[in-house]
């Protein structure tokens, strides 16, 4: 059904795409992909993250499972070490006027706005007790600060 | 002759002893075991059994004489193409009488052959081609049975429109297609009875064409001869849909206006207060823009861009989904924000704080959180 709509986005993406996101992989419509840059001026600046998107077939009515992949998953309090991030658009905030490129600037904001590098304080506990799929978790999102 | 045939092979090994049917999940319909030799298996659909059901001892000698699958796979291809080329000359040539023949080639002779443009090899189906009095082509498919000229050749009718109205006995006569074959034989006869339908019609054509021409037909997408209904583009997602009476072309159509109702219900006012001022000497379109008080007239393809009027669905981003085009807009002024009905009603459905009252779902516009509403779309 969507398969239009993330052909839509991929185009809008290599087009114009927002600063520091670069796709890296997008072969199907499942997966995808894509390489965060530390914003210049920040505390991730020179730092490079990889992203993965996973597109279910009721997207964009449900939101796309995000974490982070790879050996470097940003040191930030709403990153767990898993690669799971804590940001509200990506569960129960989802609407479909999110995109792939605006989950991207969230995520690049929420880098930004960050002013010391550590992991969430139940790091630990959590990703012992966490399922794969951060869908899964109940999330709080309790700190608009970062 | 150009047909696809899907085969799966399996190398003999000391353990391909497996038999019946299969599903092999690559395969479109299930698969059947059609031939089993020294070098392996051969695998494929129905089609291809029954294609080869007279030739397998003949394909397991050639298996034995081939060196490896592959050459044996040639051999195979050869020997498919042999059976479907003999089949189809069969069919063509031995059965039809010799009356066939030089009957259809008297008519087509007597019809003159510039206005055919197309017949097939065994002259079962010719396809003419008609101009009406404004040029307009129009296609013609008769086809000849194969007992012609005892069985009488069938006709694709003209596509023209459907006419509702049943109090005219011309209407009626012109849309059947029961053609006065029996009465008059010939081709020249079908000819006539088309060109009378192109005359009785040309009018209503006209009138499309004209509107086809000069506006933006969102809907349908490829109009043919025989569709009576436009929907055509006025810009700002508005839209209205008008539907010809082929009798009566130029006459007031039945109208409706699609769009957010503070747009619209000033131009349904317009629409009511200046009907005084149809003219039919007039074309439709021309009517309208005065009555809807259009100065530069309809949107068009001379004045506006594709983009502008296919204005995308916020859900699904696209314009023309399932043959639908977003025609569910936002109500709030700023935001206008199109939808289609199914996406909209997905997404409400899909969220906790949506209200539901029958089947109109209330919830908030996933672009200006304003209240949305929409109906439940027909099954």
């Amino acid at each position: 059904m969507f398969a239009r709509r993330l052909s839509k986005e991929l185009k809008d993406l290599a087009m114009n795409p927002p600063a520091g996101v670069e796709v890296v992989d997008a072969n199907d419509f499942k997966v995808w992909k894509l390489s965060l840059a530390g914003a210049p001026g920040t505390l991730y600046e020179g730092e490079k993250f990889q992203l993965e998107f996973n597109f279910g077939p009721n997207y964009p009515l449900e939101s796309p499972q995000v974490l982070f992949v790879g050996k470097d998953v940003p040191i930030h309090p709403h990153i767990y070490s898993n690669g799971h991030i804590c940001l509200d658009v990506l569960y129960n905030h989802w609407s479909p006027v999110q995109t792939v490129a605006s989950i991207c600037l969230s995520l690049q904001s929420m880098l930004s706005s960050c002013t010391s590098k550590e992991r969430p304080p139940d790091n630990a506990t959590y990703i012992k007790t966490a399922r794969a799929n951060p869908k899964h978790t109940a999330w709080a999102f309790h700190d608009d600060t970062v | 002759m150009d047909r696809e045939l899907e085969v799966c092979i399996e190398i003999a090994s000391s353990d391909s002893n497996r038999s019946g049917i299969e599903s092999k999940p690559e395969f479109k319909t299930v698969v059947q075991r059609v031939l089993t030799g020294n070098l392996g298996c051969v695998f494929g659909t129905d089609e291809l059994k029954e294609i080869l059901v007279g030739s397998k001892l003949q394909l397991q000698q050639k298996m034995l004489e081939a060196s490896d699958m592959p050459s044996f796979l040639i051999e195979l291809v050869d020997t498919l193409e042999g059976i479907l080329s003999s089949k189809s000359t069969n069919i063509d040539f031995q059965e039809r009488s010799v009356s066939y023949w030089s009957q259809i080639m008297e008519q087509l002779d007597a019809l003159g052959w510039e206005m055919i443009t197309d017949l097939n090899a065994d002259l079962s189906k010719v396809q003419i081609e008609l101009s009406d009095a404004s040029q307009r082509k129009h296609m013609l498919v008769v086809r000849f049975p194969q007992g012609f000229p005892a069985v009488p050749p069938t006709v694709e009718p003209l596509e023209t429109p459907a006419c509702n109205s049943e109090h005219s006995s011309l209407s009626q006569q012109l849309n059947s297609n029961a053609l006065p074959f029996g009465q008059q034989p010939g081709l020249q006869s079908v000819i006539r009875h088309a060109e009378k339908q192109l005359e009785f019609f040309k009018e209503f054509w006209d009138v499309m064409q004209d509107i086809d021409e000069h506006t933006w037909v969102i809907d349908p997408e490829k109009p043919t001869r025989a569709d009576r209904m436009r929907r055509c583009a006025l810009g700002n997602h508005c839209s209205i849909q008008m539907n010809i009476d082929p009798l009566f072309p130029r006459s007031m159509p039945d109208t409706r206006l699609f769009g957010p109702a503070n747009s619209i219900d000033p131009m349904r006012s317009k629409l009511y207060q200046n009907a005084a001022l149809w003219d039919e000497s007039k074309l439709p379109r021309e009517n309208l823009e005065i009555l809807l008080e259009l100065p530069n007239g309809f949107p068009s393809p001379v004045n506006v861009s594709k983009d502008d009027i296919n204005i995308e669905c916020g859900i699904c981003y696209s314009f023309r989904f399932d043959g639908q085009v977003p025609d569910q807009l936002c109500s709030h002024s700023k935001c206008q924000q199109p939808f289609h009905r199914v996406c909209l009603y997905e997404w409400l459905r899909s969220i906790p704080n949506t209200r539901q009252s029958f089947n109109t779902l209330f919830g908030a516009c996933p672009y200006c959180s304003e209240t949305i509403t929409t109906t439940a779309p027909k099954q």
